[in-house]
């Protein structure tokens, strides 16, 4: 009878919430901090010198370099607990994504922010936004899109009670509206997202498809939904960006994207992973969903800080000094194949920073097969805060263990 | 590939959501069916069956953490697996140990009222868990949600095994007083 009733408590336990359990995987190990022991020993040298002539220098802050910025906090890097960030291509050109940096018009400074929308759960709830600024968002994005605002109801956690009732919670994550042509949503993260009804379609003549795609008929299709939705996206300069990633067997599915080019190195690194939009096609071709991202919304300016250049970055990661999901040995600088300069949007990031991004061709080892036998070649992603050393308080490396 | 993709893809019934819920979590999933089952077989076989799980689920289900969906899909496939072996009482693992362990919280003599649901008693748990400090549940979860080793757990947590055990036990113990106030026992 007792192993019955514990049966039933350890399925019970299996169905808590997904917030908790996910919390519990992000509990990683004690990882190795080798290259900030040297780095850390650096900067209490700085430290001190600092401190010897910040106590000098009337309103100076020793605990940070110039006296203005504060210490920067790299975030764990979340995707490691989960699974392993890595694309396939069958060459190197294609892991070409839009981004706009460029190493030779790299700007010597670029912002770091506090995140507003970091959930430190891990659940990926929408956090930021209050209701007030998301109805004002929401009523915006209606009258842009000449909509009829039918009824809005406010998303929250749900509470049971003991009676087995079903209340809202405290939290009001978002905001879900029926119009009259479609579902209008605006997230506390600045997510902004319209579902027209049952799909809408382009003209004869447009492929707008994730797999059955041209090239040229991806652009020519979001050249023309860019255009009919210019009222919602309010983009001066809309960047298209088309790309996309291979499965195992080498089905090509494409990502539809653009963002505003305010014709500014840095600002356009920062509207590309910040404040972009995505379309989204459904089986039949038709527009299935509209994402417009504010991945800043309710982001705290730290300041504005200078970066280290990609080849000190690549110093780093032959030294061993980066964060990364791969589960095999990084093979060398030698199989870099691609350099961005990156920000890692989202709600698992506690600090908006830059860093550099290596994308390495990666080789087969430990159980995983790499290289396919139809010639996709996977490459796993390397990131190295482009901050320099005396501005960051504290970095762990991943230790290489999965979980 | 994002999981709001992936899930896009399920709806889609594309073959593609197999192969990226294999490259994204197959690992993952296999990490908790090797600590339930000790066997790298059983524990692929529980993996595949995870993913036509998910296959006939997807739609109607539009999970919004398609990691915890994905796991918990494992961790019952698992357990009623090894439940349905007839050497369930042999062979040590965490979750044969765990199910000793949790067998305090039930009083000795009694058993579940079965007016009370299974929803219920999985609410009074999140209930319990919410209250505790991060630290526990987090020790909590990987014992008895995760089925890891003590060892392991003390390794991860920088603790030694001792205190994990000790840890373990008064988290225990507070459950089985949280369930008699609740009277889930008759």
């Amino acid at each position: 009878m007792t192993d019955k009733m514990a049966e039933i408590l350890q399925d019970a336990i299996g169905e808590v919430r997904d917030d908790f359990v996910q919390d519990a995987a992000l509990s990683v190990p004690k990882k190795k901090t080798v290259w900030m022991k040297w780095a850390a020993a650096a900067a209490c040298l700085c430290l001190i010198a600092v401190g010897v002539y910040t106590a000098a220098r009337p309103g100076g802050r020793g605990d940070a370099p110039d006296g203005e910025l504060p210490r920067v906090t790299v975030p764990e890097y979340a995707a490691g607990s989960f699974g392993f960030e890595g694309l396939m291509y069958f060459s190197p050109e294609e892991l070409e994504n839009g981004n706009p940096w460029r190493e030779d018009t790299c700007p010597d400074v670029m912002p770091v922010y506090k995140n507003g929308s970091w959930d430190p759960t891990g659940a990926g709830v929408p956090v930021g936004l209050d209701v007030q600024e998301m109805t004002r968002r929401l009523e915006r994005a209606a009258g842009a899109l000449g909509l009829e605002l039918l009824s809005v109801k406010q998303e929250t956690d749900a509470e049971k009670g003991k009676d087995g009732a079903v209340t809202p919670g405290k939290n009001v994550y978002g905001l879900s509206a029926e119009t009259d042509r479609g579902r209008l949503r605006v997230l506390a993260n600045g997510t902004l997202a319209y579902e027209p009804p049952e799909g809408w379609a382009l003209p004869e003549g447009y492929s707008f498809t994730y797999s059955d795609t041209s090239d040229a008929q991806a652009l020519e299709a979001m050249e023309y939904l860019v255009e009919q939705y210019a009222s919602l996206l309010q983009y001066s300069h809309p960047q298209i960006c088309l790309g996309g990633d291979y499965t195992f067997n080498g089905d090509y599915t494409r990502r539809y994207k653009v963002y505003d080019s305010a014709g500014d190195p840095g600002q356009d690194v920062l509207n590309y992973f910040f404040r972009s939009a995505a379309f989204a096609p459904d089986d039949d071709g038709d527009l299935m969903l509209i994402y417009v991202y504010d991945g800043l919304a309710a982001a705290e300016k730290l300041g504005d800080y200078p970066l280290i250049s990609a080849a000190q970055a690549r110093e780093k990661l032959a030294e061993g000094k980066y964060q990364s999901s791969v589960p095999v040995p990084m093979p060398g600088v030698g199989y870099i194949a691609m350099t961005e300069l990156v920000y890692r949007p989202g709600p698992g990031e506690e600090t908006l920073l830059p860093y550099y991004r290596f994308w390495v061709e990666l080789q087969d080892g430990d159980g995983w097969q790499m290289n396919r036998d139809n010639g996709l070649k996977t490459y796993g992603a390397y990131y190295v805060p482009a901050l320099p050393d005396e501005y960051i308080a504290n970095m762990d490396v991943y230790d290489g263990h999965f979980n | 590939m994002e999981d709001s993709r992936i899930v896009e893809l399920y709806w889609q019934r594309s073959e593609a959501a197999l192969e990226e819920t294999e490259r994204k979590y197959g690992r993952w999933c296999f990490s908790i069916a090797r600590n339930i089952l000790l066997d790298d077989e059983d524990a692929r076989e529980c993996v595949n069956d995870t993913y036509l799980g998910a296959w006939n689920s997807m739609p109607p289900h539009r999970p919004e953490a398609l990691r915890a969906f994905l796991g918990k899909m494992t961790r019952r496939i698992c357990l009623n697996k090894l439940r349905g072996r007839h050497a369930q009482r042999r062979g040590g693992g965490a979750a044969e140990l765990s199910l000793d362990e949790l067998a305090e919280c039930v009083p000795s003599g009694r058993s579940m009222d079965e007016r009370i649901g299974a929803a219920e008693l999985t609410e009074v748990i999140n209930s319990f868990l919410e209250a505790l400090p991060a630290d526990e549940r987090r020790i909590f979860l990987r014992r008895y949600w995760y089925f890891d080793p003590v060892g392991d757990i003390a390794a991860r947590f920088g603790y030694g095994e001792s205190k994990v055990k000790m840890k373990l036990k008064r988290t225990r113990d507070k459950l089985l007083e949280r369930l008699r106030e609740e009277d889930f026992w008759i």
